[in-house]
């Protein structure tokens, strides 16, 4: 399943780089995250709660971050395992600073096996685009909330 | 001797029961003290197993045990055997669970054996497996190209086997002198098999005698106890009894040692309490052996007055990451043999290539093979009537075997006994009002109204037999039956089968054959099968074999029976055996039908023993093993109407005409019924049913949600009829008819539909026919 769009945000782009670096926020964006913490330099483990379809179940997640180009691009790698199936996203995301924000682009493809593919494959791509639309918009009343 | 029930469409038997809800499946049974197994089964297609974490799962309340593929290898379990051999063909192991690799969506790595069936499912999930994953291949095609990921190191280049029949020089020949030929690429799809009863096992051990009982949905419990006894757990074959209670359909799928059945067996002695695993749905979809999955390129040439010259076969068999129990013999034995269908082909040619794929293994599956050859045949012969411009009738008729050279030999190796195919063609078309119907085609045509007519002219061979020459086709099996009969002292009579029915009516069938022979009612008798406990070995049931070959079986017992009977007459009568006569269940001597004894009191003295022909053993049973002589040929020809909507591509089949010539019916009712469910089965491969994979191996149609089944409303009222030509070899004279339909139907509705669609240009498309596969091809075509 490849996975691409781009999404806007009104804050500054130094702003948005440093909510992305940040675990508490990473965890907060991820959906269903129920623990999150690091185990190396840009590495997380994850406790994830995924749902999609008639498949849901616990996952344990190990996040990564490479490429580390502050502030514009990173590489982010999702590997998710239950008993359900296992995911594997892998992307990244660029930013570009504009007069009045932050545009993002994010591209990347994630390989989903076992149960969660066979029965959720129909769901699975509205899904996605569900979830990641759902962290964009947290990641944007983040961004709102003055620190 | 008068016929009272042979030929008479009996209601069946058992139905009653199965309707009331009275079977006793496998699932049913419980046992004291009873455990349930679930299988930890693999997401991946293809992946190392760096570790197994069992602990959580073991720590969960009302886990008994977990248990991995290690566990399983290190006390001395082998790999499940594969029952056909081909030379020089590839055969890596296939435990129970996997060993360090898992190979296909589904492959089970572990067992949790808990107190209930829901808690063995939770521990399941807490069974943490570390994967490795690796690049997996699905289609046949792409697992032969450079570079593709080897599923077994073993076979690099993942060929199995290469098999060819026929004679390629010859075929070439008749190439280069061909007035016209046609060539198709045909995809003929994998298919699920989905019996409406779930696989399911429960074992016990009990340790007092060393002695292990299984519950088994097995189509041939015998062959399960020998392979798994003999092969896989090394248990002495008397020590392993394998109950198959009532079954609900098999369809092929239920022939095969699995994995899941020598697991509980295992557990069962391990764990000292008995086991059951029954399987979920989405747990059949990954592991019930598959069916079909070729692609093939086939040409066929024709002279100039457009007989047949040759055909030209060249098929990749998808295998998926094993071999399954007979999975070499499927695209082989009973696909290139057959290739010759109803027609006089002097030179065909095939080759067939078997491939290992990250997938699920690829097995028999009604019909196995038989509908393939039948449909590249029948798809070829369409294609050849149009580019002849000939009606395909008529053009099928010109290339008939004519009845009068039969015994036939074919070109690739099988002799047709029997056969009358244009007499079948013939009821079909005058049933179908085949004349009229074109025209009304045109007709319509004009209206805008796309209806095409297909034609499906199948042979199939079936009662697969005899063991010698099966053996030396690589079989590691014989392929006679057996029959137990046994007369009880009060003429009652049990008959045991080493046939099994798992939906087939044997129950009544047979039933109708000892009632007739022995002259009583058929409430008299019994027929008990699916217990190596009780019954003498036998083959089971698949390949349309029950009534020629364990039928026959049963009636070569009865004779036995008959005849010590008759001793025992004549010696009650005081008259010479041979003047005494067996009619309608009376001993008596010829010409004084008046002073008689019956079977009862013939029966009882057998066993007195009172006032009996001296040196005579008393008793009265009789066993016998039959091995037929030849396979059977039944024939037919099945014609559809279908019609297209062009603007949604949706097929509606309109009428459905099969007549099939299974020499002689047993019994009407049932022999319709088998008719319709594999008319069903064909008609939801052409339309209808495929497995998906997607470019990970993973299975995307894993569930009735996305494999779409036949319904009621995807069929028409079929019109059914006969042609009898009997079997010349058998004692009843029967063939099979278990499979015809499912052969037949795939070939008849896909021509249909490309009739229909012929006004457009368009000469092929694979199945399934879904409307949106038609409707594209509309859309381009007439873009074009």
């Amino acid at each position: 399943m490849r996975l691409r769009g781009s999404h806007r945000f009104a804050a500054p782009i130094a702003r948005v780089w440093g909510a992305l670096m940040n675990p508490q926020v990473i965890a907060r964006l991820l959906p269903g995250v129920e623990r999150l913490e690091p185990v190396g330099d840009n590495v997380y483990e994850a406790e994830m709660r995924l749902g999609i379809g008639p498949i849901s179940g616990h996952y344990q997640a190990r996040i990564t971050l490479s490429e580390i180009d502050p502030p514009n691009h990173y590489r982010l790698r999702i590997q998710a395992q239950g008993p359900q199936g296992a995911v594997d996203a892998n992307g990244t995301v660029d930013l570009t600073a504009q007069e009045d924000g932050t545009v993002m682009h994010y591209e990347g493809e994630a390989v989903v096996t076992g149960l969660l593919m066979s029965m959720g494959a129909r769901l699975l791509e509205p899904v996605a685009q569900m979830l990641i639309q759902q962290g964009l918009k947290a990641l944007e009343g983040l961004l709102d909330t003055p620190s | 001797m008068a016929t009272r029930y042979f030929g008479v469409a009996m209601k069946r038997r058992e139905d009653p029961r199965f309707i009331a809800g009275r079977g006793t499946y496998v699932d049913d049974l419980t046992l004291p003290g009873l455990t349930y197994a679930a299988m930890v089964r693999s997401p991946y297609a293809h992946a190392r197993i760096k570790a197994i974490h069992t602990d959580k799962a073991r720590q969960h309340p009302g886990v008994i045990a977990v248990f991995t593929g290690r566990d399983m290898v290190e006390s001395g379990v082998k790999s499940l055997p594969c029952g056909w051999l081909l030379p020089g063909m590839k055969l890596p192991p296939h435990y129970p669970m996997a060993v360090d690799k898992v190979r296909h969506v589904g492959e089970i790595v572990a067992v949790v054996i808990a107190e209930d069936r829901y808690v063995a499912e939770d521990a399941a999930a807490l069974v943490e497996v570390e994967y490795e994953p690796l690049p997996a291949v699905a289609d046949a095609e792409k697992a032969l190209q450079p570079g593709a990921p080897a599923v077994h190191d073993e076979a690099p280049d993942n060929v199995c086997f290469r098999w060819s029949i026929g004679d390629a020089e010859k075929t070439e020949e008749a190439f280069r002198r061909a007035h016209r030929t046609v060539r198709l690429h045909l995809v003929n799809q994998r298919l699920i098999p989905n019996a409406i009863e779930p696989r399911a096992a429960m074992a016990q051990y009990n340790p007092a005698t060393d002695e292990y009982t299984l519950w088994v949905t097995s189509q041939n419990p015998h062959v399960h106890r020998l392979l798994m006894a003999a092969f896989v757990l090394g248990i002495p074959e008397h020590k392993l009894r394998v109950i198959s209670p009532d079954v609900g359909g098999g369809f092929g799928s239920k022939i095969f040692v699995y994995p899941e059945e020598t697991i509980v067996t295992w557990a069962a002695k391990r764990v000292g309490r008995p086991v059951k695993w029954t399987a979920r749905r989405r747990e059949s979809f990954v592991s019930d052996a598959h069916g079909r999955d070729h692609i093939t390129e086939a040409e066929l040439a024709v002279d100039e007055r457009g007989k047949i010259l040759g055909l030209r076969v060249r098929t990749i068999a998808n295998l998926g990451a094993y071999l399954s129990t007979f999975a070499p013999a499927i695209p082989t034995y009973l696909y290139g043999t057959l290739l010759s269908g109803q027609y006089e082909i002097p030179a065909i040619s095939c080759e067939v290539t078997g491939v290992f794929t990250h997938t699920t293994p690829v097995d028999a599956y009604r019909g196995a093979g038989r509908p393939e050859a039948t449909y590249v045949v029948e798809r070829l012969m369409d294609r050849m009537a149009r580019e002849l411009g000939e009606d395909p009738a008529e053009f099928r008729r010109k290339n008939f075997i004519p009845p009068d050279k039969f015994p036939y030999q074919t070109p690739v190796a099988l002799q047709y006994d029997s056969g009358n195919y244009e007499g079948a063609l013939n009821k079909a078309l005058e049933m179908i009002n085949y004349k009229e119907l074109r025209r009304q085609q045109e007709e319509l045509r004009r209206q805008g109204r796309y209806i095409g007519i297909g034609l499906s002219c199948y042979i199939e061979a079936c009662g697969i037999a005899p063991s010698q020459v099966v053996g030396s086709l690589g079989a590691q099996a014989g392929l006679w039956e057996s029959a137990l009969v046994r007369v009880h002292p009060t003429g009652k009579v049990t008959v045991y089968t080493g046939t099994h029915a798992h939906g087939q009516g044997h129950e009544t069938a047979f039933a109708q054959i000892v009632a007739d022979e022995l002259g009583i009612p058929i409430e008299d008798v019994e027929i008990v099968h699916g217990d190596t406990g009780s019954v003498p070995f036998g083959m089971g049931t698949y390949g349309s074999r029950s009534a020629p070959v364990g039928g026959s079986a049963i009636v070569l017992s009865l004779q036995k029976i008959k005849e010590k009977a008759r001793k025992i007459a004549a010696h009650l009568l005081e008259a010479a055996e041979e003047d005494v006569v067996f009619e309608d269940g009376k001993f008596y001597v010829r010409g004084v039908p008046d002073r008689f004894k019956t079977w009862g009191e013939v029966a009882l003295q057998a066993y007195l023993a009172h006032n009996y022909p001296p040196g005579l053993e008393p008793g009265l049973e009789a066993s016998s093993f039959y091995d037929p002589k030849n396979f059977t040929f039944p024939f037919g020809t099945h014609i559809a109407v279908v019609e297209v909507d062009p603007e949604t591509g949706k097929v509606k089949i309109l009428r459905y005409v099969a007549v099939d010539d299974a020499g002689r019916i047993i019994n009407p009712l049932i022999a319709e019924g088998q008719v319709h469910g594999g008319i069903a089965q064909g008609v939801g491969q052409a339309l209808l049913e495929g497995a998906v994979y997607d470019e990970n191996a993973q299975l995307l149609s894993a569930s009735l949600l996305d494999y779409a089944l036949p319904r009621a409303d995807d069929l028409p009222a079929f019109e059914i009829d006969h042609t009898v030509t009997p079997c010349p070899h058998n004692p009843l004279g029967v063939k099979g008819i278990g499979e015809t339909g499912t052969i037949a139907a795939t070939a008849a509705v896909v021509n249909a539909v490309m009739d229909a669609l012929a006004p457009f240009g368009i000469h092929h498309l694979d199945m399934p026919l879904t409307p949106q596969k038609i409707w594209k091809a509309i859309q381009a075509a007439r873009a074009a």
